[in-house]
């Protein structure tokens, strides 16, 4: 059985509480003031620093999902409370922090694993699945969309969500260099808005050894409602076409018919849980995943002086270097 | 020598035809378009006047092995140009010094110098001029009847893929170690019964350069806005003929266009193993107030049969009346003295934005399109 505390507020909060007792063995034990979901805990609603006070025997392991400018200290606040880390989104406001907030939690001898929410997405998974199974051959062309409605709250704020680019790019940035096994040799970036201080629109066109490219595509300026996701990749031997257009059903109810996306349920949240779960049973290396997300935070950071310069930008033993 | 009157029909001379027949074959759907004469110069070598001569056969009209002979002799007033790409321009601005309108297959050409030279030539004769494009596919159509209604704003991106699922030869890699590099020339001669032979001529091409007039006439058509900037990748990643010649046959580019409008392609002849179609061709807008996710090769039919080859495509477009169309649309301009669709300046820009992408790809870049 794990005892899992929500500290902070995220989409999937509902989900949480609805797959937790499946995946851990036991409902959410602890929320935070700021989680939306209902907790069979009789602990009230404190801060993450009252909850470790208070009652730091009441959970065994934080699904962090505050403020991204927050998160370091709540991450190192945990570590030394022992409890195990799980970070919704991007481990940090930059890739230095993630790094020290890595490097603290090696030293609590706690799993701290980047959430990487899309890596547990059934239609990713069946992508990485067909790679592993040799169908793919070499990765040639990644492609991906993700467009959804504008944040709210602290996430509508650069200064601590650190932007499109940090808050949202890392998550598909991510998802590249992951199935290319590698980070980019090359990064170009362009961004968009009526506010030139808060881009809604975003393309991160990256390079990778012998050939591979990938250009990943996010807004977060469609009107109130669903967003639509799509991921493509194209292999030396098979392609992978991943598109919430081909999951669609049609509605008519009179007009022109609606298109609905088929729901995967809790299928992502599930997965990404039970691999949390796994990693501390079993005292799995999730080094892997944190250096992932440490340097989806340096590509994203050469994203933003790319989009700023107009400049591509190269990886050299330095981190990544406008050209 | 042009003709511009309402109701009267042009008559056509197809100067070369030594890839594909789609575009004298697009043309002749419209009644005011007849194909009167095929001609080529003489000193063209036996292959191509081969391929001329069946198709003048397959329309039942003369081969004449003189180009400037024929259009004296068969009172044309269109030229329908189809030769290898680098004997684009030089047969369009010939047609173009003769008085004719003409209809060009893609690529404008290799160079955008040739291409500067046609824009000229249109413009100094005052003739008009139709680069063949995809404009006029029902789901196109369907995008910009959208965008037109406003249906989702302004648009401020535009995102095409666009991916042929064919194969070119030997894959990357299985050419026998020392085989000598596989001669451009023969191998699209070769690749003509299957029609994939688009980039067939001495010069070779990358997809980039083949295809790319296609989405980028999208891109161009949807915002209204011309390309300013482009940063690409290119790689020769599947197949050995690429390889061997250094061009590309998957690329990917960013556009910075006017207006703030960005864009992507992501272009590539990926294999017939890639898809169960041909290819995956789609165009994704962003508007101001909303956006579209468009299935270029809508609507179709997927058929499916016992003994199906792995070389048939299970889905057919259907509907849909794209060649005619285009020629309308040709018809319309010499009648209003209005504007082609894809205009020979157009056209210009395009390859233009095309060689950026492709200097791009070799700097790693981003490259101010000419």
């Amino acid at each position: 059985m794990t005892r899992l505390a929500l500290v902070g507020s995220g989409p999937d909060d509902e989900a949480y509480a609805r797959i937790a007792p499946r995946a851990c063995g036991a409902p959410i034990a602890a929320v935070t003031d700021g989680a939306e979901v209902a907790s069979n805990s009789a602990i009230a609603r404190p801060t993450f620093g009252e909850l470790l006070d208070t009652h730091p025997d009441a959970f065994d392991a934080a699904i962090i999902q505050t403020p991204t400018d927050e998160r370091a200290s709540h991450i190192e606040a945990a570590a030394t409370a022992g409890k195990h880390v799980l970070v919704k989104g991007p481990l940090g406001r930059s890739a230095g922090a993630a790094r020290e907030m890595a490097e603290a939690c090696a030293n609590a001898d706690i799993v701290l694993m980047s959430g990487q929410i899309d890596r547990y997405r059934p239609e990713v998974s069946a992508v990485r699945a067909s790679m592993d199974a040799g169908q793919m051959g070499q990765p040639g062309l990644v492609r991906s969309h993700r467009w959804q409605s504008p944040p709210t709250g602290w996430r509508l704020d650069p200064d601590r969500s650190g932007g499109i680019f940090i808050h949202e790019l890392t998550r598909d940035i991510d998802i590249a260099a992951w199935l290319f096994d590698g980070p980019p040799d090359t990064v170009f970036a362009v961004a968009r808005g009526s506010d030139p201080d808060r881009p809604d629109a975003a393309v991160v066109h990256l390079g990778f050894p012998d050939g591979g490219m990938a250009v990943l595509d996010v807004t977060t300026a469609l009107p109130q409602g669903e967003g639509y996701w799509s991921l493509q990749l194209i292999g030396a031997d098979g392609a992978v076409y991943a598109d919430d257009q081909h999951n669609m059903q049609l509605l008519y109810a009179g007009g022109s018919p609606a298109a609905r996306l088929t729901s995967s349920g809790d299928a992502t949240v599930l997965s990404q849980l039970e691999a949390f779960v796994s990693a501390m049973n079993s005292g799995a290396d999730t080094s892997g995943s944190v250096a992932a997300g440490v340097l989806a935070l340096e590509v994203a950071e050469a994203a933003v002086a790319s989009a700023a310069s107009g400049r591509s930008a190269g990886r050299t033993e330095d981190g990544y270097v406008l050209v | 020598m042009s003709l511009s009157r309402d109701s009267s029909v042009f008559r056509v001379a197809v100067l070369s035809v030594v890839k594909h027949d789609y575009v004298p074959l697009g043309l002749i759907t419209h009644p005011r378009f007849k194909p009167v004469v095929v001609a080529d110069d003489a000193e063209q070598p036996e292959w191509v006047h081969e391929r001329n001569q069946k198709l003048a056969n397959e329309l039942n009209i003369p081969y004449v092995r003189d180009v400037e002979a024929a259009i004296r002799d068969y009172d044309v007033q269109v030229a329908c140009v189809s030769p290898e790409a680098e004997r684009h321009a030089d047969l369009s601005v010939r047609a173009a010094d003769a008085g004719l309108h003409v209809v060009q297959d893609k690529p404008m050409s290799t160079l955008v110098s040739e291409c500067d030279r046609i824009v000229e030539a249109v413009e100094r004769n005052g003739v008009k001029f139709l680069m063949w494009n995809r404009d006029m596919l029902p789901a196109m159509l369907h995008a910009r009847r959208n965008l037109q209604s406003g249906a989702i704003g302004d648009v401020r991106a535009v995102h095409v893929d666009f991916y042929f699922a064919k194969d070119a030869g030997p894959r990357r890699g299985e050419s026998p170690a020392g085989a000598p590099k596989i001669d451009w020339l023969e191998a699209l001669k070769a690749a003509h019964v299957d029609g994939s032979d688009g980039g067939v001529g001495h010069a070779p091409m990358g997809e980039l350069q083949i295809e790319g007039i296609y989405p980028l006439s999208h891109v161009g058509l949807l915002t209204g806005a011309r390309v300013q900037r482009v940063f690409a990748r290119t790689a020769s990643h599947f197949h050995q003929r690429n390889v061997d010649h250094g061009i590309d046959d998957l690329a990917s580019v960013t556009l910075e266009m006017e207006h703030g409008i960005v864009g992507t392609l992501c272009i590539g002849r990926i294999g017939r193993a890639k898809h169960d179609n041909d290819g995956e061709i789609k165009v994704r807008i962003l508007g101001t107030a909303g956006a579209m996710v468009i299935d270029e090769p809508r609507p179709a039919v997927r058929v499916f049969y016992r003994g199906r080859t792995a070389g048939d495509s299970p889905a057919a477009r259907v509907g849909g009346d794209a060649d005619w169309l285009l020629m309308e649309n040709l018809a319309q301009a010499i009648d209003t003295d209005g504007d082609t669709i894809l205009n020979a300046r157009v056209g210009r820009d395009i390859a233009a934005t095309v060689q950026a992408a492709i200097d791009s790809g070799r700097t790693g870049r981003p490259v101010e399109v000419s």
